[in-house]
């Protein structure tokens, strides 16, 4: 059945109007490697162009003056680009080209040779600042003749890559190779709004048409190869040997080469699964494998469709080449295992190698515009981490005094987030300052998806996602596609929810301001025009409370809550509130006296950014807790010193 | 096994020794815990004890600025207080526990002495910890094996637990000797047998602490509300019976 699917999946299909023949050889000594491309382009699209513009990635890393360098300052996620040697940097360069088997190498031009680049029109005028040169990462193919709607063109490239030492996901360390983004790669045609061709930005990631692939590589025969695609064929020479790997419909091609590297082996349905890992990493393998699983599991529940390639290679890079790690890829992605000693119940590595394989859903086939969209790849992506972690482990945190899941995580982040930007802008359009790119882009979409599953119900929600992956699998949605489908499967509230969350700071704060319990008091005064009687036994009627309760929404959702109270007798009451007008007072009498007044106690509002004061409490009952916490932090402090004090 | 008897005997000088450690834990402990209950206890983190509280009351404004200010500072004032203490402790292992306050005159006699030897001999110390880190690092860096850094890790460790034992050695013979001669004296000698004892005794005091912390830390984490006592008492044992091995290996070489 699902085999049967599989093949209609494939026949469905448009034929591919993207093909790339590439064959090159590795040469680990000069940490390059070389070799031809042949492209063959179908513009079907009802817009004539007469330029191509190739995105050369790799040349992000030549100079400390890319826009890449500029933004970055050299670092990425932690890891420093190394500018002390030459052999530090990277380039992609083109040595020659042909179009349509003519040589054309004089109509081709890196983009900032060109004396006015933006009249081109294939970058976005504000995407840099004059300042900023030399950038290499855009090269341009002027076409002597427009080439019409429905006509093709075939480009051969012969091109040298030389990789840098690897701190933004793609490079080596000593042998090792990481081959991401290091071919002369086209970028995406969109008709009469021109091409959609960015330079290489800090923060962005990519975007790239489906295309048939056949990449062959020539490697040192002792060096072992994992690949986006099938392998096709293997060949040996003297001291070398030659894979040859295709696929058809990715949007990209990555692969890595180390003589160290140990393989292992397993299946998930119709998947066969490669980890490739580094020695040492033995006792990791079992983990790594079953992280994978439950991301494959997980996202075929979330997106309604299992993962629908053949061959899945998860990478585990040595820690000296972290920068590699964390990094998607079609059918390939890179995790991190930071340390074999690297504790059960820290599940970073696995929650690094769900996020990853996710990715092959949200990019891999749903290929939104990372650089226009980081939100819907990296926002519902970590949505989809979450939900995977969650489904399988429970929590990315696990000991048995701190539990924390993908959501607490998640919510943690954004609502440290104090600055002016929304998720819905381009990567590099977000202030450098405040974190603001991490938490809109991943947490922000993360807590506020919880929420809207929250809302809606699960089932509901699984269809918004379900929906989505149908329909747009294998194409390039736009955020206004996936607005679409929300409001088409869950209503207008839903639609407008998700929104605001994209292009507003709109947020949701539910407080509980005010919660008394007071015994209440005896009748004083005149009952009837006459002095009541006095009971002087009992000043206060110590049955009967009169309890009060002050809620507010702090947010700027107007949504309904309910509120829980709990009495000391151990019983409940439960009241809800629509959430409009600010604030509402709820008076209530009772025979037990309140213990604590608690708004939305179901966590419904996810992404409230204040757990703080979503309760009043009367009676502590975490007092332990903390005083334990005291006691922890003050003996460690004691050990510390105990351990300096060594020799003294 | 003598200069433990001894020790046992007038363990007036293990209780001062573990009285500035308890000292040190309620100067952290009690600020802490009032600050947590009253910032914390009337609010939702009062009923759920959740990883939010982390965020929202510890790291709130200039909370960890302030924490870490805090804890900086007493660690420096108690750093300086061991240094002084010592003082009153190495004119007591040689003659014997002479009362408080003549304790705390030797103390603030032989403080500025006192102060230079731990510096002479911690800064090289320090150094050379440091290099052995760096080495053993490189070598990490270097192998392909992901293993390598967590060997490379133990025999670092190693390195700096043999070379603080050595240096440790040196220090005591040299407070010793500048005891008995009233003027900063030096030393660099290993004498065979007095080092193999002391070092056993240092190493010795070092797993005593190292395991009854492991046991508190168990406690504390594992066990309920009931044991936290027990968690904190194990911890406090550790101590006093690490300062108790320490000050024997002192003894011994007196
Ligand atoms: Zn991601």
């Amino acid at each position: 059945m699902k085999k049967l699917f599989l093949i209609l999946l494939v026949t469905s299909l448009p034929a591919l109007a993207l093909d790339y023949n590439i064959s090159i050889t590795l040469n680990p000594k000069e940490k390059k490697i070389s070799g031809t491309e042949t492209i063959t382009w179908q513009n079907t699209t009802d817009t004539a162009t007469d330029v191509l513009p190739l995105h050369l990635y790799m040349n992000g890393f030549s100079n400390n003056r890319s826009v890449f360098a500029m933004e970055s300052g050299g670092k990425h996620r932690g890891n420093r680009m190394d500018v002390k040697e030459v052999k530090g940097f990277g380039y992609c360069k083109i040595s020659a080209l042909q179009l349509n088997g003519e040589d054309a190498m004089s109509a081709f031009h890196y983009i900032s040779d060109l004396p006015n680049p933006e009249s081109l029109g294939v970058f976005w005028k504000d995407e840099i600042s004059k300042r900023i040169r030399p950038d290499r990462t855009i090269g341009i193919v002027r076409l002597s003749k427009p080439l019409a709607p429905g006509e093709s063109i075939t480009l051969k490239i012969t091109f040298e890559t030389k990789f840098p030492r690897v701190f933004a996901r793609t490079g080596y360390w000593k042998s090792f190779f990481m081959g991401g983004q290091w071919f002369p790669k086209i970028a995406v045609f969109q008709g009469e709004k021109g091409w959609n061709c960015h330079l290489f930005h800090y923060r962005s990631e990519f975007f790239a048409d489906f295309a048939h692939y056949t990449v062959a590589l020539t490697v040192p025969k002792n060096y072992v190869v994992g690949a986006t695609g099938y392998l096709k064929s293997e060949t040996t020479a003297e001291n070398t040997k030659t894979l040859t790997f295709a696929v058809d419909n990715v949007h990209d091609f990555a692969w890595t080469a180390w003589d160290h590297w140990k393989v292992a082996t397993d299946n998930w349905k119709h998947v066969k699964l490669f980890l490739l890992y580094p020695p040492g990493h033995e006792g990791t393998v079992q983990r790594q494998m079953e992280a994978l699983k439950a991301a494959l599991s997980g996202y075929a529940e979330l997106c309604g469709e299992d993962y629908p390639y053949k061959k899945f290679t998860l990478v585990d890079p040595p820690m000296q080449a972290s920068g590699a790690g964390g990094m998607e890829y079609p059918m390939l992605v890179t995790g991190m295992f930071p340390s074999p000693l690297t504790p059960v119940g820290v599940r970073i590595p696995e929650a690094v190698i769900v996020h990853e394989f996710g990715h092959n859903y949200f990019y891999g086939m749903l290929a939104s515009n990372e650089f226009e969209n980081a939100w819907m790849d990296e926002g519902m992506n970590s949505f989809g981490t979450a939900y995977a972690m969650e489904r399988h482990y429970k929590y990315d945190l696990d000991f048995p005094f701190l539990k924390m899941d993908g959501f607490d995580e998640a919510r943690i982040g954004y609502s440290s987030y104090k600055g002016p930007d929304f998720p819905g802008k381009a990567a590099w359009e977000f202030s450098p300052a405040g974190g603001g790119y991490s938490n809109l882009s991943y947490n922000k979409p993360t807590i506020y998806f919880r929420t809207l599953e929250n809302m809606l119900g699960k089932e509901k929600f699984l269809q918004i996602f379900h929906t989505y992956f149908a329909k747009y699998k294998f194409r390039h949605p736009t955020p206004e596609d996936f607005l679409g489908v929300v409001k088409e499967t869950a209503g207008d509230q839903a639609e407008d929810f998700v929104r605001r969350m994209l292009y507003t700071r709109d947020k949701i704060d539910y407080a509980v301001t005010k919660a008394v319990s007071r015994q209440t008091p005896p009748f004083l005064g005149l009952k009837n025009f006459k002095a009541a009687p006095v009971d002087k036994k009992k000043t206060k009627d110590k049955k009967n409370f009169q309890n009060t309760i002050i809620v507010e929404n702090r947010g700027d959702f107007q949504y309904p809550v309910s509120i829980e109270v709990r009495l000391k007798d151990g019983s409940t009451k439960s009241f809800t509130w629509d959430g409009k007008n600010g604030w509402h007072r709820f008076e209530f009498d009772s025979t037990s006296a309140m213990k604590m007044a608690i708004i939305d106690p179901k966590r419904v509002y996810a992404c409230d950014v204040s757990l703080k004061n979503n309760a009043i409490t009367l009676e502590p009952q975490t007092g332990s807790s903390m005083t334990k916490l005291a006691i922890f932090v003050s003996q460690l402090v004691q050990l510390v010193f105990n351990i300096s004090s060594l020799s003294i | 096994m003598k200069a433990l008897k001894s020790v046992l005997k007038d363990h007036r000088l293990v209780t001062i020794l573990y009285l500035q450690e308890l000292a040190l834990f309620l100067a952290v402990f009690i600020p802490l815990t009032t600050w947590f209950h009253a910032a914390s206890s009337k609010t939702y983190f009062g009923t759920f004890f959740t990883v939010d509280f982390f965020p929202e009351i510890l790291a709130k404004g200039s909370g960890l600025l302030a924490i870490s200010t805090f804890l900086i500072l007493t660690f420096l004032f108690f750093f300086l207080l061991r240094i002084f203490l010592m003082g009153g402790i190495f004119d007591s292992l040689i003659g014997k526990y002479a009362g408080f306050p003549h304790f705390l005159h030797e103390s603030a006699q032989h403080f500025p002495r006192f102060l230079i030897l731990f510096l002479v001999y911690s800064i090289p110390l320090l150094i050379l910890t440091a290099i052995a880190g760096k080495t053993t690092g490189s070598i990490a860096q270097n192998s392909p094996n992901q293993a390598m850094p967590v060997t490379m890790m133990l025999v670092s460790r190693s390195i700096a637990i043999i070379l603080s034992i050595v240096f440790s050695f040196w220090h005591t013979n040299a407070r010793f000797k500048t005891i008995l001669n009233h003027k900063t004296k030096f030393s660099l000698a290993i004498r065979g047998k007095f080092f193999l004892g002391f070092a056993a005794y240092q190493l010795a005091s070092v797993a005593f602490l190292l395991l009854f912390t492991w046991l508190s830390v168990q406690f504390l984490t594992n066990a309920g509300t009931g044991l936290m006592v027990a968690g904190f008492l194990l911890m406090q044992i550790g101590l006093y019976v690490r300062n108790l091995l320490k000050l024997a290996s002192y003894k011994l070489l007196s």
